[in-house]
């Protein structure tokens, strides 16, 4: 394992690790670096710019009249300019500062219900429950933050297109302050003409902002010896779109894993009662089964009759590799040990078919590009399903 | 000879489990080659559905040492199933999913039988699934998880004969005795684990349902979202996104044009129309993304599906009905969710059951006088606020006392109608009955089944409710 990690490590080619042992077995990647555009996490704030809107924004949302008498416009007022207007009233009469305080942000609310004609205005409702959108801090996540201060935004002429990007990102960024905009409005309450008005006021702000990105990255393929023309319209553009959600996933080496674990999580996992003692248990001793195996030219339990000699002999291989990883005086329950010769190195279909639709589903992800990949590495507990995943 | 070589080692890495001793496993685990023959010879297994679970299941269920394996589903092989649905082949398009499934386990795995069904589920006798061991579901419909439960749940109760199987070692769920606060205490051969799985894309769940120990589906039925459905008036006169313009078609449109003509998702000309027709009302209000594929997921409410995702719960479902079939290890407590969007999740969450449900409690109760005629029985079932119930038939201890239909069994049972209902139940002091029939829930029709429990007012022995019809 190690010996072929280190090869595909080099050669840059991804490795993903999947094996079935009893009622174990362990799916692990192994890659250097890989990065995710198109991340589509279930559940993530919308860009909606609410409580900082640009200027189209702002004059589209001042010329609505909330007071309207028409009792249908008014409950066809979509909630993005409800809030856009109630934010900006609610700043003009506190010194420029928006909602902060728990207090504040429940008069907020009540300021929006005052607005109600009539219990059937769903715009009102809706307004209400997406107040917390205008509660959100500005500017960008400490994730995002921490992918533009990465040292390999600083890009040279073998940086990855991923890279580029993320460099014309950071000029973006500390341009403006913000993401580029997303662009998309969820379904709200509204009449047809306000919504389509509305998505397209999104849009032609995500389209600008995506020129002024496009020129970021000429520029530096420019600047870094490269045809400006190199990184598609269609790449930034995704890249633009989903600014917010970029997702770097990192790997260790085998050998660096096992030679020095990460010693606080280890001890958490080792000391942790009810759920990952027995995965990492489980961790220990499917590495510690091949040790054994190297030692003794047979899986423990694998042949009957030498059950006893076998368990006592994979507790010390157990004692001796969990020393190694700086685990002095640490051991595993006696059940653990049994349970693991009791499997004598079988594979079982069932659990061979869930190990296998892990590691297809992580290779799903990797090849296509599209959503997160796992990280660590993944133990699986057939005993009560309570399988985890350890980064060491 | 090649075949008892092929079963050997088949059989192989799993007698490591079966026959070794261990610490962490199931009560009454009795390792043995009494247990590996039992599980070949008495243990019977219904999967119901066979799609993109149920084809990986029977592959499961057949590679994991069950040999009595049987599999019910309606649907015929389509085209579009081809990508995940690994045991169909192109020549197999518009055969019955649950024959051809069968028949290519069949001619894999040595030694295995497996029963199709080529039928909807209500089509079965209730005896039919009374005669499995375990009930294993690979279904992406609510309303037929709910009907199976139901069915499952109403062998419950020591009322009810049973054929036992898998005598001696059906035994994971036998040490934990359910304790009711009622009459019937359930005999434990009567209790039907099911292992249901579900998935929607890369997420995924898998229960183990023990009806009266482990919270049953209805239970928490609340961990299915409803559906989203638009109002009405939204898709009539403010249409906003490209689904509004679809539903549109679909809805309102349809029966405008073809007055009477019911919409059938699964013909190619209807779902052209309201394409068509979606596309048009787009364009009307300057609405972007109408698709072809958008309008088939939008009617048909498809979610999308990952051979991937299928592939792991199957196998944790066979897995975890390996492991009540065998107590060779624990059981899942009792419900695994896993979530592959970001990173990888699992989680075990153990739900507690309601007492008060209405399909594994005790059932509901109902008092009344010795006179009432059974046809006055089923008109109170439509009025009673907890069940809601029409064109109810009923049946006691296995006996139809009356049934809407087939016409003969109507004809048959008709006129027990105008009979006092303590009458044909032989004048039991008080007994459970079970009933079927319609119910609407929000305009939406659904078959369903209810047990009752029928006290009869004024006659002797009802005063201990705790002791009688105990086994």
């Amino acid at each position: 394992m190690v010996k072929l990690d280190k090869i595909c490590r080099e050669a840059n080619i991804m490795l993903i690790f999947a094996r079935s042992y009893g009622l174990t077995g362990f799916v692990r990647i192994s890659v250097k670096e890989h990065a995710v555009i198109e991340s589509k996490p279930d559940h993530f704030l919308d860009d909606l710019r609410l409580n900082n809107p640009w200027p189209e924004l702002r004059s589209f949302a001042e010329a609505i009249d909330l007071n309207v008498p028409d009792p249908v416009v008014h409950k066809h007022t979509p909630y993005v300019v409800i809030l856009v207007k109630m934010a900006d009233e609610w700043a003009k009469n506190h010194g420029g500062s928006l909602p902060s305080t728990r207090e504040e942000k429940k008069e907020f609310k009540e300021l929006i219900r005052a607005r109600m004609r009539a219990l059937d205005e769903d715009n009102y409702k809706e307004a209400m429950e997406a107040s917390f959108k205008v509660f959100a801090p500005c500017g960008i996540s400490s994730n995002l933050q921490r992918i533009i201060n990465d040292s390999c935004a600083d890009v040279d002429s073998n940086s990855a297109d991923f890279w580029v990007m993320v460099a014309a990102l950071k000029e973006f960024i500390e341009g403006t302050g913000e993401a580029p905009l997303e662009g998309s409005i969820p379904d709200m309450t509204s009449s047809t003409e306000l919504y389509v008005t509305l998505q397209k006021i999104y849009q032609a702000k995500a389209e600008a902002d995506f020129l002024v990105i496009q020129r970021h990255v000429r520029n530096i393929l420019n600047r870094i010896g490269r045809d400006s023309d190199c990184i598609s319209k269609t790449m930034i553009k995704s890249f633009c779109k989903n600014a917010r959600k970029l997702t770097i996933c990192r790997y260790r080496l085998l050998e660096d894993e096992f030679n020095s674990p990460v010693q606080p999580e280890l001890q958490k996992y080792l000391t942790d009662e009810d759920y990952s003692s027995i995965a990492v248990g489980f961790y220990i001793l499917l590495r510690a089964v091949d040790r054994f195996a190297a030692n003794y030219n047979s899986f423990p339990g694998q042949f009957d009759g030498e059950m006893d000699e076998d368990i006592s002999r994979l507790k010390t291989t157990a004692v001796g590799l969990l020393g190694d990883s700086g685990c002095n005086g640490s051991t595993l329950t006696e059940d653990l040990i049994n349970e693991m010769c009791r499997y004598g190195a079988a594979e079982l279909h069932a659990v061979a078919a869930f190990i296998g639709g892990i590691a297809s589903q992580e290779v799903i992800k990797l090849i296509t590009k599209q959503f997160v990949p796992m990280s660590g590495t993944f133990i699986f507990n057939g005993v009560d399903h309570k399988s985890q995943l350890l980064s060491l | 000879m090649a075949d008892s070589m092929a079963q050997v080692s088949r059989s192989r890495d799993l007698d490591k489990l079966l026959l070794r001793h261990g610490h962490l496993v199931g009560p009454n685990f009795e390792p043995g080659p009494d247990l590996r023959d039992d599980l070949r010879e008495y243990a019977s297994v219904l999967v119901v559905g066979a799609g993109g679970l149920g084809c990986e299941l029977l592959k499961d269920l057949a590679l994991s040492g069950f040999r009595n394996l049987e599999v019910i589903d309606m649907d015929r092989i389509e085209v579009s199933n081809l990508n995940r649905q690994f045991l169909f082949r192109l020549g197999d398009v518009g055969k019955p999913k649950a024959e051809v499934a069968a028949k290519r386990v069949m001619e894999r795995v040595a030694g295995v039988n497996i029963v199709p069904h080529f039928c909807r589920i209500e089509d079965k006798e209730l005896d039919f699934y009374n005669d499995f061991s375990i009930i294993v579901l690979g279904l992406d419909s609510i309303e037929a998880r709910s009907y199976i439960n139901t069915v499952a749940c109403g062998f419950l109760g020591p009322l009810i004969p049973h054929r036992v199987r898998l005598k001696r070692h059906m035994t994971t769920w036998q040490a934990l005795r359910p304790k009711y606060n009622s009459d019937d205490n359930p005999r434990e051969e009567t209790i039907k684990p099911m292992v249901d799985g579900g998935t929607e894309g890369f997420k995924g769940h898998v229960r183990v349902i023990v009806p009266g120990v482990t919270p049953c589906f209805e239970c928490t039925i609340w961990l299915f979202p409803p559906q989203v459905k638009f109002p009405l008036c939204t898709l009539a006169e403010t249409p906003r996104t490209a689904a509004h313009c679809i539903e549109y078609a679909h809805l309102i449109k349809w029966d405008e044009v073809h007055s009477g003509k019911t919409f059938d998702p699964d013909n190619p000309e209807h779902m052209q129309w309201v394409y068509s027709e979606a596309v048009k009302r787009a364009e009307l209000f300057g609405i972007p993304g109408v698709t072809y594929s958008l309008t088939q997921g939008v009617v048909k409410n498809i979610i999308p599906a990952i051979a991937s995702t299928n592939a792991i719960i199957s196998a944790a479902c066979a897995l975890e009905t390996l492991k009540i079939a065998s107590a060779c290890s624990k059981t899942l407590s009792n419900y695994l969710t896993y979530n592959g969007v970001e990173g990888l999740h699992t989680k075990v969450t153990e739900f507690v059951k309601d007492k008060d449900c209405l399909v594994c409690g005790p059932g509901v109760l109902m008092e009344m006088a010795t006179l009432v005629t059974l046809r006055e029985f089923i008109s109170l079932l439509e009025d009673h606020p907890k069940l809601l119930l029409s064109r109810a038939s009923v049946t006691h201890r296995g006996k139809n006392l009356y049934m809407q239909a087939p016409p003969v069994l109507e004809e048959m049972t008709r006129s027990n109608l105008d009979l006092p209902l303590f009458d044909l139940m032989d004048k039991v002091p008080k007994d459970v009955v079970h009933v079927t029939g319609t119910t609407s829930k929000s305009d939406k029709k659904a078959s369903s089944l209810r047990k009752l429990r029928i006290v009869f007012k004024g006659v002797d022995g009802v005063t201990d409710m705790d002791t009688a019809g105990g086994a």
